[in-house]
């Protein structure tokens, strides 16, 4: 039986905690470390510091001498050592920079370049000292997908393609240069909706949904596009959102199969699909680092696929994500997950949560669309700007995490509603203090104590009248990130339909009887989807 | 909108679910090319009306897109959510569908 992730994840969890209490390999405090049983020598390079049970703070880990932290096997390189691990307490996901950027869809990174791809254009920056972005400029040209290409004559090439919708009539994949506003290169063929494009090896790998994989040739000093061939077009029913390019395979994410389609591009003008692939759920978004592909599904979370052999990626897990995994992106032994309204970091060799972040605090709500993970840098690009983050492997925190940002209230009703408190982190939450700046309201306790990985719960209650229309909740913790945590109350009459009242005949659109009012429809139950594409 | 179409319309067009597309304003060819390659099959309808204005914000949410408005057999609202849980909708739908209640 395949148990599902969020207890395989917690097994492991718990078996690398249990490992570590039967044989730390942890000198004394006050000492470089020994050499734990089947390990190698160890290479300390600084001593003392720790207190009774603790690694010697300045200690430099290495993965074969040191037990691991429960969020795998990595280990802080500095800090006061837990017992038993070599994890240190400390935030594992520290904020070191934002930059310009605007209704940011997607990001592409590496250690040179960030573009930032949205509804003004795309943004591009040099992240070479990635705590302090530097624009590179802006182009115009409104974007969904970017790609970072070779360096030419020209400068650096990036790649920006658009499907089409309400504002850009005609799809088109463009070449640019970095630091260049015009478009060395410009397609928009007939019948072609451009996704996301892919650079490898002179080529460019665009997936354009019915349309199957397109290999475009990429003259490096030009920009020039040539198109070479396409596949999987004669499939059927396909929509290809990505095509990855590894090596003499590519994967494609057919978002309408729930599949992986492994092509060989062995011969880019010649490639060919091998075979399918099930996903879990839909893929929208995937990322490979080393042999593991990582395929975000949106409500289906995140597939792992061991790619030791290529053409045969194999399903290893699933990763049981908070929310919906719009992107993924994994490199330095994290996988980074964009989930809407935050964004997650899980051990690459554990699948373990490191650390849920919010980009942006209460009052401002938050899109995290896009994610790129270089080495230990964490680029989110949110929908109005690039905020980058470094992970710092081995440190684990208190996670206090609050699924919703506001709380709403009939201004006329008394009333009550649970606060859920999550510890998403590794060490115990304390929360010293829960407080309301409003006197209409009241709160059940003023302290929690959570341990790693639970929750707790508390009723905000609410007594009319209120004096504030917007109160604020404000929960102070030892979580490094968020010690201080606010939330809105809200008490007053929106005139909107809410969860509980009829529909009106506002919706008579809808009536599949065309009488103008929502009669037609009762007998039904009824799923409205409202979507926007960008 | 093709997690929709797997999850929720595949599986229960033909035991009394209706699932509307809502696109905010006209409907250009441009969108309706995009919905047809991704394989949505369910009706896409323009809002010329801004009927999503209607609906209260959930909680925590201060932006439109994506939003899922569920409604019961007996045309009340029983849930407005911004991020599309498959187990979360399919579950309600069940429940709803099992209802006998109809105004």
């Amino acid at each position: 039986m395949k148990l599902p992730a969020r207890w395989t994840a917690v097994l492991v969890a718990a078996s690398l905690l249990a490992a570590c209490s039967e044989d730390s390999g942890l000198a004394p405090s006050g000492t470089t470390a020994g050499t734990p049983s089947g390990g190698a020598a160890g290479s300390a390079t600084a001593s003392g510091g720790g207190g009774m049970g603790l690694a010697p703070v300045g200690f430099v880990c290495e993965a074969s001498e040191c037990p691991p932290c429960a969020t795998g096997t990595r280990c802080a390189e500095v800090g006061e050592h837990l017992e038993g691990s070599c994890c240190a307490a400390g935030d594992p996901l520290i904020p070191i920079a934002s930059g310009h950027a605007a209704e940011v869809v997607d990001v592409e990174a590496d250690d040179r370049h960030a573009v930032l791809c949205g509804g003004f254009g795309a943004n591009v920056h040099d992240v070479s000292n990635p705590e302090a972005p530097q624009s590179l400029g802006s182009v115009s040209a409104r974007c969904q997908h970017a790609a970072l290409g070779p360096d030419g004559n020209a400068g650096r090439l990036f790649f920006l393609t658009h499907h089409g919708d309400s504002w850009v009539k005609t799809p088109f994949l463009a070449s640019y240069v970095v630091g260049k506003l015009n478009p060395l290169d410009s397609l928009s063929e007939p019948g072609v909706l451009y996704e996301a494009p892919e650079y490898q090896d002179g080529h460019l790998y665009v997936a354009a949904h019915g349309g199957g994989a397109r290999i475009y040739s990429v003259d490096a000093d030009s920009g020039k596009l040539a198109h070479l061939a396409t596949t999987g077009e004669g499939l059927g029913n396909i929509n290809f959102w990505r095509v990855l390019p590894n090596g003499q395979v590519a994967y494609a994410l057919d978002n309408a199969a729930a599949a992986l389609r492994v092509i060989s591009i062995a011969e880019p003008a010649k490639p060919k699909v091998l075979t399918t692939i099930s996903t879990t759920g839909p893929p929208r978004d995937a990322a490979i680092d080393g042999d593991r592909l990582y395929v975000a599904l949106g409500g289906f979370g995140v597939d792992v696929f061991d790619l030791s052999d290529p053409g045969t990626p194999a399903l290893v897990d699933n990763i049981d994500t908070l929310g919906s995994a719009q992107a993924v992106s994994s490199d330095g032994g994290a996988v980074a997950v964009a989930g809407w309204n935050h964004v997650a970091l899980y051990d690459s060799a554990s699948f373990a949560l490191v650390a849920t972040e919010r980009t942006r605090a209460y009052p401002a709500f938050e899109q995290d669309l896009g994610v790129a993970m270089v080495d230990d840098v964490l680029h989110v690009g949110e929908w109005t700007s690039l905020y980058s983050f470094r992970y710092r492997q081995g440190f684990v925190a208190a996670d206090l995490w609050i699924d919703e940002k506001l709380f709403q209230f009939d201004p006329e009703q008394k009333d009550a509603r649970s606060v859920v408190v999550r510890n998403r982190g590794h060490l115990p939450l304390h929360v010293s203090s829960i407080k309301v700046n409003e006197p209409a309201y009241s709160v059940s306790t003023t302290a929690l104590d959570i341990a790693p990985r639970a929750a707790d719960s508390f009723e905000v209650l609410y007594q009319p009248p209120a004096a504030l229309n917007h109160a604020e909740l404000t929960l102070l913790s030892d979580d490094p990130s968020k010690p201080a945590m606010t939330l809105g109350l809200v008490a007053s009459n929106s005139g909107l339909i809410d969860v509980g009242d009829p529909l009106t005949d506002k919706f008579g659109f809808l009536d599949p009887n065309n009488s103008g009012n929502v009669e037609g429809l009762k007998g039904n139950v009824v799923v409205l989807a409202y979507f926007a594409l960008f | 909108m093709p997690d929709i179409e797997a999850s929720i319309w595949q599986k229960y067009r033909d035991k009394g679910v209706l699932v509307y597309g809502i696109h905010g304003g006209d409907l250009p060819d441009q969108v309706l090319d995009f919905i047809a390659q991704t394989g949505v099959t369910f009706p896409i309808v323009a809002d010329a009306q801004g009927s999503l204005s209607s609906f209260v914000f959930p909680n925590g949410v201060n932006y439109p897109y994506p939003r899922d408005v569920v409604i019961g057999k007996d045309l009340v609202v029983r849930s407005i959510r911004n991020s599309f849980n498959p187990d979360e909708m399919s579950s309600l739908v069940e429940q709803l569908l099992a209802s006998d209640s109809v105004r």
